[in-house]
C-alpha cells in the first residue's frame, strides 16, 4: 500500500480528488432526482383524486409534474452517465486495462462533443426563458429550463473525472465497477 | 465532404465504449458544422427540452417505477402460484404456467426484461426439477417474456408514442390483442413440443387452493384491470393510470408484507437513473430529428423507396426487416430513437396507420432480445439460470418461428391490432 | 432575398386558414422575386420550439399561436375577451386599418419577434353541445363545457355553465364519456377533427375570435431593407384579405355542413346574443397585468372600427 502511495504521481491524486468530486455529486443528485419523482407522483396522484373525486382538477397539477419529472429526470441523466447505466454498443472485457482506459476516452470525447455545443447555446436559451410565463403556474419557464445546463454541466464534469482512469489505478477500478454493476435492462 | 471523418470518428468512439447516445448526439452535432447550419445548434437547447417535456412521457418514469417497486414487492411469486393452479396440471404444463405468468406479468409490468429476469429464478429451476431440460426451461422464459411490451402497460410504446406524436392510450389498447395472439402462439408451440418430446403434466390442485392462490394474487391482478379499464373506457390518461399502478404497487407491497421505505427510495432513484438515460436518448433525438427536419430527410426517402418500388405491402416488409435486424444489435430505445423519426412518417405517407405501425415495430424490436447475437432476454435468463447462453438460443430457434409468423400476421392483418381501440374510439 | 416558413397546419387551402394565409403570401413574394421554403408543420418543431427558433433568429417566419402574444405583451388578452369583437370582418378592419399592432410591435421587438398579421382559422368561435339547444345565457345552465385555460373556466362561469379543463388530445374521449358535455370552437373545427359525431348542437354564438399569429422573427425583418418590408407586407395583407374572404365564404357553408352532419345549428337574434355579451361583461375585471383604464381604452379603439 505504502509502495503504491509512493509511487502516485501528483496527476493520479488530482485525478483522485476529482473523481471523489464526481462521486459526491452523483450521490447529492441521486438524492435529489429521487426526490423530484416523489414530487412527480404525489403530484400526479393529487390530479386524479382532484379530478375524480371533487371533479376540479387544479390547472397547475399537469404543468407541475411534468416540471419534476424534468429536473428528477435531467439529474438522473447525470447519475445515469456517471454509473455507466446508459446504453452502449461495446462493453469492453474486465481486466483488460487497455481496452478499460479508451472506453474512459471515447466516453469523454463522446459527451463533450455532443454536450459542448448544446450548453455553448443554452446560456441564450435560458435568457430567452426568463421573459417568458408558463400557462400553469404562472412563473418563468425558466425555472424549469434550468434544469438542462445543471445536468449538462454535471454530465461535462463527470466526463472528465472518468478520465481520471487514464492516470490512477483506482478510479479505473471504480469505474470498471460500475461499468459491471448496473443493468439497464428494465426498460425493454 | 466532412461525412466521412465524421463516420470514421463515430464508429472509433463505439468501439471505444462510448454511451450510443452521446453519440448520436456528436454525430449529429458535427454533421451540424460539416452542412455549415452550426448556427441552427442555437434551437437545441429548446427542443431538448421540448422532448422531454410532455405530459404522455410521465407515464414511462411512472410505469418504470411501478415496476421496480413490484419486482421488490413480492408479486412475482403470488402471480407465478396462480399461474400454477390453472395451468399445471395440463401437458407440459409449466411451459404452460411459464407463459401464463408472462401475460400475468404483462398486465403490471412495462417491461420484458423484468419479466425474464425475475421467472428465472423461480420457475426455470422448478422446469429443471420437473424434468425438462435447462435448456427448453430458459428458452421459453425468454420468448414468453416479448408478450410484455406488447400487452399495456409498455414502456416501448410510451416511447414510441412520444416520438410519433401518437396517442399513447390508443397504442396501449392495441396492444392488448396481438399480445394475447402472440400468447396463444406459444401455448400451441408449448403443447406441441409438449407431446413431441413427452413433456411431464404437473401436480392437480384442488379448487379450494386455486381460490385460496386467486385471493392472494388478488392484489397483482387487480392492477392491470384498474389500469386497462381506465384508460379504455376514458376514465384516465396513461400517465394518471401510471400513477394509479404506482399506488397499487405500494399497496400490493404492503399487503405481502415486503415493502419499506428503503426499498421506495431505491426504487425511486433507480427509477431516475433509467428514465434519465432515455432522457440522454431523447436529446439525441431532438438534434438528430432537427437535422433530418431540415434536411427534409424523411420526405425524400420516402421518394426514393417509391421510386424504387417499396410502396404499400412491399414497404410494410422492408419495414419488418430493417427493425428486425436493427432490434438483434441495438438496445430498444436507441433502434427506436435512430430509426422511427426516419422510417415511420414515410409509412404513414403510404397510408398506414400510425397506431398499427407503432405495434408492428414494437414486435419487431422485441423480438430482438430473443434473437442472438445480442438476444438480451436469452442473455438475462443465461445468466441468472446458470444454463449456456447458445444452448438457450438454439432451443429458443422454434418460438421465434413462431412469433415470426404470428409477426407477419399483425403486419398484414391491421385489424387484429385496430379494432379495439376502433371500438373505443381511439382510433377512427 | 428569401424567406423561409414553418407551418402549423396541413397544406389545405381550403380548409386551413392559415395554410391559406401562407400560401397566398408565398406566391405573392415569389412573383416579387423571393426565395420561399416551407417546412411542413411539426418537421422542425412544436409550437414552443418554433417560437424558440424564430427568437433565436434562426427561423423567419412562423405560424404561432395567438397566446404567444399575450406571454409577453399581456394587453393582447383583451382583443380575447368574449365579444370585443362583432363578426370576423370586424377583426380584419381593426388590425390592419389601426396602427394598434405597431405599439404591439414595438413591445415584442425586445423579444426577438414581429407580429405581421393575426390570421383567422374560421369564423368566431361558437358554442359546441352534446346535451340542448342553446338559444341565450340561461341556457346554459347544467352544461359542463371544456375549458381551454383559467380563463375559459371563468367565462363559462359567468355564463352559468360549469368548466372543466381538458387538454386537447383527451377532449374527445372527456366528451363521449360525459367528463364534459362541449366547448367553444369555430364552426369548422370539429368536422375537421372528426368529432362531428360527438355532438348535438350548435349555436353561432360568435363569442371570441379565432386567431393564429403570423410571426417574424426580428433578426429576419431588422436585415430586410424598406422596401422589402414593403414587399411582405403588402404581400401579407393580400394574403389575409383571400383569407377573410373565404371566412366569409365558408362560414355559411360550414354551417350547413354542420346540419348535414347532424348537428343542430342555432343562429340567436340580436337580443339572446346580447345576454351571452351581458353575461361576460365582467371578464375584463379578470385582466392581469393591464389596468382597468388601459382595457377601456383598448375596446374604445376596437369598437371605432365596428363596420357599419
Ligand atoms: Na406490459
Ligand atoms: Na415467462
Amino acid at each position: 500500500m505504502n509502495t503504491v502511495l509512493a509511487s502516485d504521481s501528483l496527476l493520479a491524486r488530482l485525478a483522485d480528488r476529482v473523481y471523489a468530486v464526481s462521486e459526491a455529486v452523483n450521490w447529492l443528485a441521486r438524492r435529489a432526482a429521487g426526490l423530484f419523482f416523489l414530487g412527480m407522483l404525489a403530484t400526479m396522484m393529487l390530479q386524479v383524486i382532484a379530478r375524480y373525486a371533487f371533479a376540479a382538477p387544479p390547472f397547475w397539477t399537469e404543468e407541475l409534474a411534468r416540471w419534476l419529472m424534468v429536473w428528477g429526470g435531467l439529474l438522473g441523466a447525470s447519475c445515469a452517465f456517471h454509473t455507466h447505466a446508459d446504453p452502449a454498443m461495446v462493453h469492453p472485457p474486465v481486466g483488460v486495462t487497455w481496452r478499460l482506459k479508451l472506453q474512459a476516452v471515447s466516453r469523454f470525447i463522446a459527451s463533450w462533443l455532443f454536450f459542448l455545443p448544446v450548453l455553448w447555446f443554452t446560456y441564450p436559451f435560458f435568457l430567452r426563458q426568463i421573459g417568458r410565463t408558463s400557462e400553469g403556474l404562472e412563473v418563468s419557464t425558466a425555472w424549469m429550463a434550468a434544469a438542462l445546463p445543471v445536468a449538462l454541466i454535471l454530465i461535462l464534469f463527470h466526463g472528465v473525472a472518468g478520465l481520471g482512469a487514464l492516470v490512477s489505478p483506482r478510479v479505473l477500478a471504480r469505474e470498471t465497477d460500475y461499468a459491471t454493476q448496473f443493468s439497464s435492462h428494465t426498460t425493454e | 465532404m466532412a461525412a466521412l471523418p465524421i463516420l470514421l470518428l463515430s464508429t472509433a468512439l463505439l468501439f471505444g465504449g462510448a454511451v450510443l447516445a452521446h453519440l448520436i448526439g456528436a454525430a449529429s452535432v458535427l454533421s451540424f458544422f460539416a452542412a455549415d447550419r452550426a448556427r441552427f445548434l442555437a434551437a437545441a437547447p429548446q427542443r431538448i427540452i421540448a422532448h422531454i417535456d410532455l405530459f404522455s412521457i410521465m407515464s414511462m418514469p411512472l410505469f418504470i417505477l411501478a415496476g421496480e417497486i413490484m419486482n421488490r414487492a413480492g408479486v412475482t411469486r403470488a402471480l407465478i402460484d396462480l399461474a400454477m393452479a390453472l395451468m399445471a396440471r395440463l401437458k407440459g404444463g409449466l411451459g404452460h404456467v411459464n407463459i401464463l405468468t408472462s401475460v400475468f406479468f404483462a398486465g403490471i409490468s412495462g417491461s420484458a426484461m423484468a419479466d425474464a429476469a425475475s421467472v428465472s429464478n423461480t420457475l426455470v429451476p422448478a422446469m429443471r426439477k420437473a424434468g425438462y431440460t435447462s435448456s427448453y426451461a430458459g428458452a421459453i422464459t425468454a420468448a414468453s417474456s416479448v408478450i410484455g411490451p406488447i400487452i399495456p402497460p409498455s414502456i416501448i410504446m410510451i416511447f414510441y408514442g412520444a416520438l410519433m406524436n401518437t396517442s399513447v392510450a390508443a397504442l396501449f389498447i392495441a396492444g392488448i390483442v396481438p399480445g394475447l395472439v402472440m400468447a396463444a402462439a406459444l401455448f400451441g408451440a408449448n403443447a406441441w413440443m409438449a407431446h413431441r418430446h413427452n413433456h411431464p403434466t404437473g401436480e392437480r390442485v384442488p379448487p379450494r387452493e386455486i381460490l385460496r392462490r386467486f385471493v392472494y394474487a388478488l392484489p397483482a391482478t387487480v392492477i392491470p384491470v384498474i389500469i386497462l379499464s381506465g384508460i379504455v373506457f376514458g376514465i384516465m390518461t396513461p400517465t394518471e393510470a401510471a400513477g394509479v399502478a404506482v399506488c397499487c404497487a405500494i399497496l400490493a407491497g404492503v399487503i405481502y408484507g415486503q415493502m419499506s421505505l428503503r426499498k421506495l427510495i431505491e426504487s425511486l432513484e433507480r427509477t431516475a437513473v433509467l428514465s434519465g438515460s432515455i432522457f440522454i436518448l431523447l436529446s439525441a433525438v431532438a438534434i438528430f430529428g432537427y437535422l433530418a427536419g431540415l434536411e427534409q430527410i424523411p420526405s425524400r426517402l420516402a421518394e426514393q423507396l417509391i421510386g424504387l418500388g417499396f410502396d404499400g405491402w412491399k414497404y410494410l416488409l422492408l419495414l419488418n426487416l430493417v427493425f428486425l435486424v436493427a432490434g438483434m444489435f441495438l438496445e430498444v430505445p436507441v433502434a427506436l430513437a435512430l430509426l422511427v423519426p426516419l422510417l415511420v412518417p414515410t409509412g404513414i405517407e403510404m397510408g398506414a396507420d400510425p397506431v398499427h405501425l407503432g405495434i408492428v415495430i414494437i414486435v419487431n424490436l422485441t423480438l430482438g432480445i430473443v434473437t442472438p447475437p445480442f438476444g438480451a432476454a436469452l442473455l438475462v435468463v443465461s445468466a441468472v439460470s446458470g444454463t449456456p447462453y447458445w444452448s438457450i438460443a438454439r432451443a429458443a430457434a422454434p418460438f421465434l418461428l413462431v412469433q415470426l409468423g404470428v409477426l407477419m400476421l399483425l403486419t398484414f392483418v391491421p385489424e387484429i391490432s385496430l379494432f379495439l381501440p376502433r371500438l373505443s374510439g381511439f382510433v377512427n | 432575398q428569401s424567406v423561409a416558413i414553418a407551418l402549423d397546419s396541413t397544406p389545405d387551402r381550403e380548409t386551413q386558414g392559415s395554410y391559406r394565409y401562407v400560401d397566398t403570401l408565398v406566391s405573392t413574394l415569389r412573383d416579387m422575386g423571393w426565395e420561399t421554403e416551407l417546412f411542413p408543420r411539426d418537421a422542425i418543431g412544436g409550437e414552443d420550439e418554433r417560437l424558440d427558433q424564430i427568437r433565436a433568429g434562426i427561423l423567419d417566419m412562423s405560424m404561432s399561436n395567438y397566446a404567444v402574444t399575450y406571454q409577453f405583451v399581456p394587453e393582447m388578452r383583451v382583443m380575447q375577451l368574449p365579444y370585443t369583437f362583432a363578426n370576423s370582418r370586424h377583426v380584419f378592419d381593426f388590425f390592419t386599418e389601426s396602427d394598434y399592432l405597431d405599439s404591439v410591435n414595438e413591445q415584442l421587438a425586445a423579444e426577438g419577434m414581429h407580429v405581421l398579421a393575426i390570421v383567422p382559422t374560421g369564423g368566431m368561435l361558437g358554442i359546441f353541445n352534446n346535451q340542448k339547444e342553446v338559444r341565450s345565457v340561461s341556457d346554459m345552465q347544467g352544461l359542463r363545457m371544456r375549458a381551454l385555460d383559467a380563463n375559459q373556466l371563468e367565462m363559462f362561469r359567468m355564463m352559468g355553465a360549469d368548466g372543466v379543463v381538458i387538454p386537447f388530445s383527451e377532449v374527445p374521449n372527456a366528451l363521449q364519456t360525459g367528463i364534459a358535455n362541449g366547448y367553444v370552437n369555430a364552426s369548422v373545427v370539429p368536422l375537421a377533427f372528426g368529432q362531428g359525431d360527438l355532438f348535438t348542437n350548435f349555436t353561432d354564438a360568435r363569442v371570441i375570435i379565432s386567431a393564429r399569429v403570423a410571426l417574424a422573427s426580428t433578426a429576419w425583418w431588422e436585415a430586410l431593407s424598406d422596401e422589402q418590408r414593403a414587399q411582405v407586407e403588402e404581400a401579407s395583407l393580400t394574403a389575409l384579405q383571400d383569407v377573410f374572404d373565404w371566412v366569409d365564404v365558408t362560414q355559411e357553408q360550414s354551417l350547413e355542413a354542420l346540419d348535414a352532419a347532424g348537428i343542430a345549428v342555432y343562429r340567436p337574434t340580436d337580443e339572446e346574443l346580447a345576454t351571452f355579451r351581458e353575461a361576460t361583461a365582467d371578464m375584463a375585471d379578470l385582466l392581469e397585468g393591464v389596468d382597468a383604464a388601459r382595457i377601456a381604452e383598448l375596446r374604445a379603439m376596437v369598437a371605432e372600427h365596428q363596420p357599419e
